[in-house]
């Protein structure tokens, strides 16, 4: 099993992603995994969700089958295909690219993989376009973390270029913090 | 499910700008978790019942990672403070951080100082590392912190709502804690 | 002591000898108003690029203006410079007493005569020496027993009376200091468009009339067409003829300056549809009595006979057809003399500010000005009840100082002045509506009584309430032609001071306007509580209590 940045908290989060599997093996003992059934053992056939890492874990080991969630099946693809700029992604999940690629290392099964590195690209461009004709920040909402943290960096680097242009490339600026903290004057 | 807790405080961390309180209470839970935990796992290896051995122990690694990481993140942002805003703790923030975090700072703090004398005397690590382009800047007083007294400049009042053209090098560490603001 | 134009340079000279090696040898106090605000950007960018320290000061009233000079306890501090305030109260004492040297660049005139005489103050005029003597002696004459320099109540009049026949403006503040970076050579062209924004201001407040605002702007339009940054960037097309009634909307080289000898008089047009500015400018309204439905029938008319349909001319400017642009002034010139809108054209000058937006002078005077007066303007997120009123005033003014060369907080200016705008044509028609202007034998008064309406909220700074009562003494103006323009006065209560706030406008047939005078007369005669420490010298602050006798006193002295 390879880990992926063992300090990086968002893919911390990223692992936590629910996946339905299906237990191969009966195991006594591990009734804790399944704390709705109440039993003390976890049986063979029991379907039910457990985060991404457990269900790695799990399937490495075959005591459980991992099923393809239905973000990444056929029905979810096509809509995503149609137009992949409006859908709210954050709906479906935070990390919706990470989980994808952590299935697609394990599974090694490429199917969904392909259509979704094109929505990928598809709103990336989106994404790049807003962020250069400075538009409505609402659209943060329909994004994952992954890619809310390329928006965030988009602008940034958009409004030091500006800056750059008009030769203002040498004001000080205040630390990240007092502007998180700093008093907003809006003019109404 | 042994997981819940930690999964909970990782999640705190997105919860705010800059750090949420360090939540101790979660954390002492979490370790008598893991060492509940840990206790039935030397069981579990005792009854030879390898699967359960093989998820009670991912369970307690999944636990000891979540803590680790937050410890690691809080503390890689007190570092990053030191460097933006200078040697003391904003007030509004050292309520956010354990006693041990604060020491860590100090230390911190200590050895960046220590480090800084060693490369040169006279230059500060942590200022602005792109060349200026102008001897003085026209800044704007935010707060009003009266008199001040600057190394080439001498004494400066510093009026709020006022604007002053000053110094670069003097000021920029006033501008970074948002005292002043430069202009143009 | 007073310095001509002739020895700025080296007042200039002096102040930066005075600076070396100490920080902040220098302090200077702005007033608010847009004039000022330019004057002051031109100075500071001077400053600034001679490496003289300062600190700015904006300042809305004397009282404010003492407690700073007060306040400066800084031992490097030298010299002072004061920018459209401080000409007519006596700090003479207060700078001697600390040492300093302190330059007055008021635009309002006359200036107190102990200022004048006073070796630490210096006023700079741009008249003749001659002329100021013949001015002093008169004074002295005149003013000897209405000196009140020892009372300095803080809450009564600030300002002595220097001349009891009023106060008139001279040259725009932003005018001399331009004047003094031309002798520098160090004139750039922000610094002219400064100028031109700091002279259309003075116009545009009615503080010059039309036949000086001519004179300059001859002056200006030679300066825009010699700078040599404006031919570099904008080598074609500069000047248009006298007779082109072209409108010149096509997009321009970025930061530069045209001018247009025939601009249309109509408000913010280029940023409003043309319907509405028609509607709301205070020329077109007063002349054609749009309160009244007869009045909006003939403005509709006027669009009819221009051949523009009113869809059309209720978009956006920027999004009529060329055509009907194109064709828009030449048709307006021929129409307008039917229905007596026969002074249409100004000659200003416009400015490309960014990619997509020209300003001319007069729509950044308003957007600016706007952005000061608007009071509540600037909202902090989370307690707007602990902000102080001085704060949010100080924050106003930061943000028009900014402004001024920042396209984007002008636009936010420009929708301020518009909705400005509109109230200032609700509020001035209801009031001719509901007849509540009652004439006095040589003026007209009015007063509004509740601050309730949201319009109201407008008016409590002292320019907008200016320019509430130019618009009603104009549309009285247009609806009575024969009769002799009368000065007007209009009062509105404060509900948050309790307090009555007064303001007198002349005519353009009177020089001078005396109006500070009278207040402070009648309102000494009933010896009610007031206040007099505004920089223009034509307004007074009453408590509600006195406020009747006050105003009946100041009727009465008339007679």
């Amino acid at each position: 099993m390879i880990k992926r940045g063992y300090w990086d908290i968002d893919d911390i989060l990223a692992d936590e992603e629910p996946i339905m599997v299906q237990v191969t093996k009966t195991i006594k003992g591990a009734g804790f995994l399944n704390p709705e059934s109440g039993e003390l053992d976890l049986n063979e056939h029991t379907r039910f969700t457990i985060p991404l890492w457990l269900a790695e874990n799990m399937a490495t080991r075959e005591l459980a089958k991992i099923e393809l969630p239905k973000i990444f099946g056929e029905s979810y693809l096509n809509i995503l295909e149609a137009d992949p700029r409006i859908i709210s992604l954050k709906d479906r999940s935070n990390y919706f690219f990470e989980v994808a690629t952590k299935l697609n290392d394990f599974l090694q099964d490429g199917k969904f993989i392909t259509p979704l590195q094109k929505v990928f690209v598809a709103r990336f461009v989106h994404l790049y376009n807003e962020i250069t004709h400075n538009s409505d920040p609402k659209i943060i909402k329909k994004l994952t973390e992954l890619e809310r943290d390329i928006y965030e960096k988009g602008m940034k680097t958009t409004r030091e270029f500006f800056d750059w242009r008009e030769r203002k490339f040498d004001i000080i600026r205040s630390a990240q913090h007092v502007v998180n903290n700093a008093k907003r004057f809006k003019l109404k | 499910m042994y997981t819940e807790k930690s999964k909970k405080l990782v999640r705190e961390l997105k919860t705010s700008k800059w750090l949420p309180p360090y939540n101790n209470i979660l954390i002492n839970e979490i370790s008598t978790e893991i060492t509940e935990l840990h206790g039935k796992l030397l069981q579990s290896l005792a009854s030879q019942n390898e699967a359960l051995t093989v998820l009670q122990a991912g369970c307690l690694n999944r636990s000891k990672r979540s803590v680790l990481a937050y410890l690691n993140f809080r503390a890689s942002k007190l570092e990053t403070l030191r460097v933006e805003n200078g040697p003391s703790i904003p007030p509004h923030y050292s309520h956010q951080l354990s006693g041990d975090e604060i020491d860590y700072f100090r230390k911190y703090s200590a050895l960046l100082q220590e480090y800084s004398q060693k490369v040169s005397s006279h230059l500060d690590l942590t200022t602005d590392l792109m060349p200026p382009k102008d001897l003085f800047i026209e800044v704007r007083v935010k707060e009003d912190i009266g008199d001040i007294v600057l190394p080439v400049s001498g004494q400066v009042t510093f009026k709020k709502n006022t604007s002053q053209l000053v110094r670069r090098e003097e000021v920029a560490a006033l501008i970074r804690q948002g005292v002043l603001q430069q202009t143009n | 002591m007073k310095i001509q134009l002739n020895d700025l340079v080296e007042v200039y000279t002096q102040i930066r000898q005075d600076s070396l090696d100490k920080s902040c040898s220098l302090v200077i106090f702005v007033g608010g108003d847009v004039d000022g605000i330019c004057a002051c950007k031109i100075l500071t960018s001077l400053l600034h690029n001679d490496g003289v320290q300062y600190c700015i000061i904006p300042v809305a009233n004397y009282t404010e203006l003492e407690t700073q000079l007060n306040d400066l306890t800084d031992p490097n501090t030298h010299n002072i410079i004061m920018l459209n305030c401080g000409g007519a109260a006596d700090f003479t004492q207060l700078i001697r007493d600390k040492g300093l040297v302190c330059y007055v660049f008021d635009s309002q005139r006359p200036c107190l005569p102990t200022n004048i005489r006073s070796e630490y103050v210096r006023v700079v005029d741009e008249t003749y020496i001659e002329e100021d003597l013949a001015e002093e002696s008169d004074q002295d004459i005149e003013s000897g027993g209405k000196r009140r320099r020892e009372r300095r109540d803080p809450d009564k009049k600030f300002t002595t009376e220097p001349d009891a026949s009023g106060v008139y403006f001279g040259a725009s503040t932003a005018g001399i200091i331009y004047e003094l970076s031309r002798k520098l050579n160090r004139g750039t062209l922000d610094m002219l468009w400064l100028w031109i924004v700091g002279l259309t201001d003075q116009l545009l407040h009615n503080k010059i009339d039309r036949g000086e605002y001519e004179a300059k702007m001859n002056f200006c339009v030679n300066e825009v067409v010699s700078n040599p940054q404006n031919i570099y960037r904008n080598p074609t097309n500069i000047q248009d003829t006298e007779d082109d009634f072209e409108i010149q909307s096509g997009q321009k080289p970025l930061n530069s300056i045209s001018i247009e000898y025939k601009d249309l008089r109509i408000m913010l047009y280029r940023h409003w549809s043309l319907y509405e500015s028609l509607y709301y400018s205070n020329y077109i309204a007063s002349k054609l009595g749009i309160w009244k439905e007869p009045g909006k029938h003939r403005l509709n008319e006027i669009l009819a006979q221009l051949g523009i349909p009113l869809q059309e001319c209720k978009q956006q400017y920027r999004f009529m057809k060329a055509d009907y642009k194109n064709t828009l002034k030449e048709k307006l010139s021929l129409i307008g003399s039917n229905y007596e809108i026969d002074d249409l054209f100004l000659t200003t000058c416009v400015r490309q500010y960014s990619r997509k937006r020209q300003y001319c002078a007069a729509d950044v005077v308003y957007s600016i000005s706007a952005l000061i007066e608007c009071p509540g303007i600037l909202e902090e997120s989370e307690h707007p009840e602990t902000i102080s009123l001085q704060d949010k005033w100080l924050g106003n003014f930061w943000v028009a100082h900014d402004a001024l060369l920042n396209d984007s907080l002008l636009e936010q200016g420009v929708n301020l002045a518009i909705e400005q705008q509109k109230a200032i044509i609700q509020q001035g028609t209801a009031l001719i509506d509901k007849k509540a202007v009652s004439p006095a034998s040589e003026f007209r008064y009015a007063i509004i009584n509740s601050d309730a309406l949201t319009q109201t909220k407008f008016f409590h700074h002292p320019l907008a309430l200016k320019k509430l009562i130019c618009f009603i003494m104009e549309a009285y103006q247009s609806s009575r032609k024969n009769i002799k323009p009368k000065p007007m006065v209009l009062c509105i209560f404060n509900s948050q001071r309790n307090t009555y706030f007064v303001c007198g406008v002349i005519s353009q047939m009177q020089d001078k306007n005396d109006f500070g005078w009278r207040f402070h007369e009648a309102a000494e005669t009933v010896q009610a509580d007031f206040r007099r420490d505004f920089f223009e010298d034509t307004y007074i602050e009453v408590r509600k209590e006195h406020f009747q006798a006050f105003i009946e006193q100041l009727i009465a002295e008339e007679i």
